[in-house]
């Protein structure tokens, strides 16, 4: 009951269910990718083919929901792989999973190429958050009004032709910069590193409107933002101590042990290397955070709990050796 | 559903953000008959209760039920 209970009651996660943004969807979203790959890591041989149709379109569609499931489910197809035996079945089960996970991508992108004369494969916006974070001046964070010399450049550029445009020219700005300034990349993926662990409150910033709705009152608000910050650092910590206890449990439950760490991992990654380091981007993996903290809190119970029995018997032991004649 | 940065003259960008949650909070406003907050909040009320119980079938399944 442990990762359950930690999740319950964690205030970062809670407190985004009445903000109308994608994190809550999100959340569950890993959740459900977690319980799909610890039933399929658990087997040695590929389940039936709907099984690798089912977990491509809740991928595909998760990519729908936020970009960074596509990197976290092609790991997921890629750990899959190495997994399954005989090989040559395990590489058809794999093959239809990546096929029934381009599925909702390909409709999307058939869609931009329609109506925007453009492959846009995930959305547009993503071009503006990576060239945001690989620019001269980055800071890790997302900037107001940083692009607005290139949208002054297009303003003659007619719709939805402009969106294409702005786009391509953010992506290519980006990469370039990305490749001639590694140093300064390196030291950005660090700050980003930070930025998205440093705190777990975000979500009142937008029930408060950044404190202009009355609704919450400072007080409340400063308060709320403390118990949330101070539960996402106990949960980081728990997390640290859960490292050795996973990898014992690897034993038992094998590769699939391997999972919540995985997920956390691929997730960071993915935004501190190519995107923003907001802290509201570590949300969604309220979940796997749950379930990578859990074991030591677990563990430190556990032994809580007996440790008052082995010092009474150590006493009554005691007591009873000394009333012998 | 079109979302992302407004153009000039009520245009806007239509592909700035993935169409998954636009979709489904279509789908809930559907649901309760127009555009709701209060749906919307319920909803994701009850989707932030089904990922508890996702982490502990996946906890569960992993570390045994004390974990779980």
């Amino acid at each position: 009951m442990t990762a359950a209970l930690l999740l319950a009651l964690f205030p970062g996660h809670a407190l985004y269910a009445p903000v109308i943004m994608t994190e809550t969807l999100a959340s569950v979203l890993v959740a459900a990718l977690l319980v799909v790959m610890v039933w399929l890591l658990r087997r040695q041989t590929p389940p039936r083919l709907w099984a690798a149709a089912g977990l491509g379109l809740l991928v595909g569609g998760s990519s729908l929901v936020r970009g960074e499931f596509l990197p976290l489910g092609l790991a997921c197809l890629g750990l899959l792989a190495v997994r399954y035996r005989p090989r040559r079945r395990g590489a058809l089960w794999v093959g239809v999973g990546a096929l029934a996970l381009a599925l909702p991508l390909s409709a999307w992108t058939a869609r931009n190429l329609l109506v925007l004369d453009a492959p846009v494969v995930i959305s547009t916006g993503a071009a503006d958050a990576f060239w945001d974070a690989h620019r001269p001046g980055a800071t890790g964070l997302p900037s107001l009004g940083a692009g607005g010399a290139l949208d002054q450049r297009l303003t003659h550029v007619p719709y939805p032709r402009r969106e294409v445009t702005t786009a391509r020219i953010r992506l290519r700005e980006g990469v370039r910069y990305l490749i001639t300034h590694p140093a300064q990349e390196a030291r950005l993926w660090l700050r980003k590193l930070y930025l998205l662990h440093r705190d777990d409150s975000s979500a009142l910033d937008y029930i408060t409107a950044w404190g202009q709705d009355a609704q919450v009152s400072q007080p409340v608000a400063r308060a709320l933002a403390r118990s949330a910050n101070g539960y996402w650092y106990a949960i980081l910590a728990l997390c640290f101590f859960s490292l050795p206890l996973w990898w014992r449990a690897q034993r038992e439950a094998g590769v699939a042990a391997s999972l919540p760490l995985l997920f956390v991992t691929v997730w960071v990654l993915v935004i501190a290397v190519l995107f923003l380091g907001q802290t509201r981007y570590h949300v969604p993996l309220a979940p796997a955070y749950a379930v990578l903290a859990a074991p030591a809190l677990a563990f430190a119970v556990e032994k809580g709990s007996k440790w008052p029995m082995a010092a009474f018997r150590t006493s009554a032991r005691a007591t009873s050796g000394r009333s012998r004649p | 559903m079109e979302s992302g940065p407004a153009g000039s003259a009520g245009v806007f960008w239509t592909a700035y953000w993935p169409p998954g949650y636009s979709a489904i909070l279509g789908g809930v406003y559907r649901l309760s008959g127009g555009p709701d907050l209060t749906a919307a909040e319920v909803f994701q009320a009850a989707l932030g209760a089904v990922a508890v119980l996702l982490v502990f079938l996946a906890a569960t399944a992993l570390m045994g039920r004390g974990v779980g």
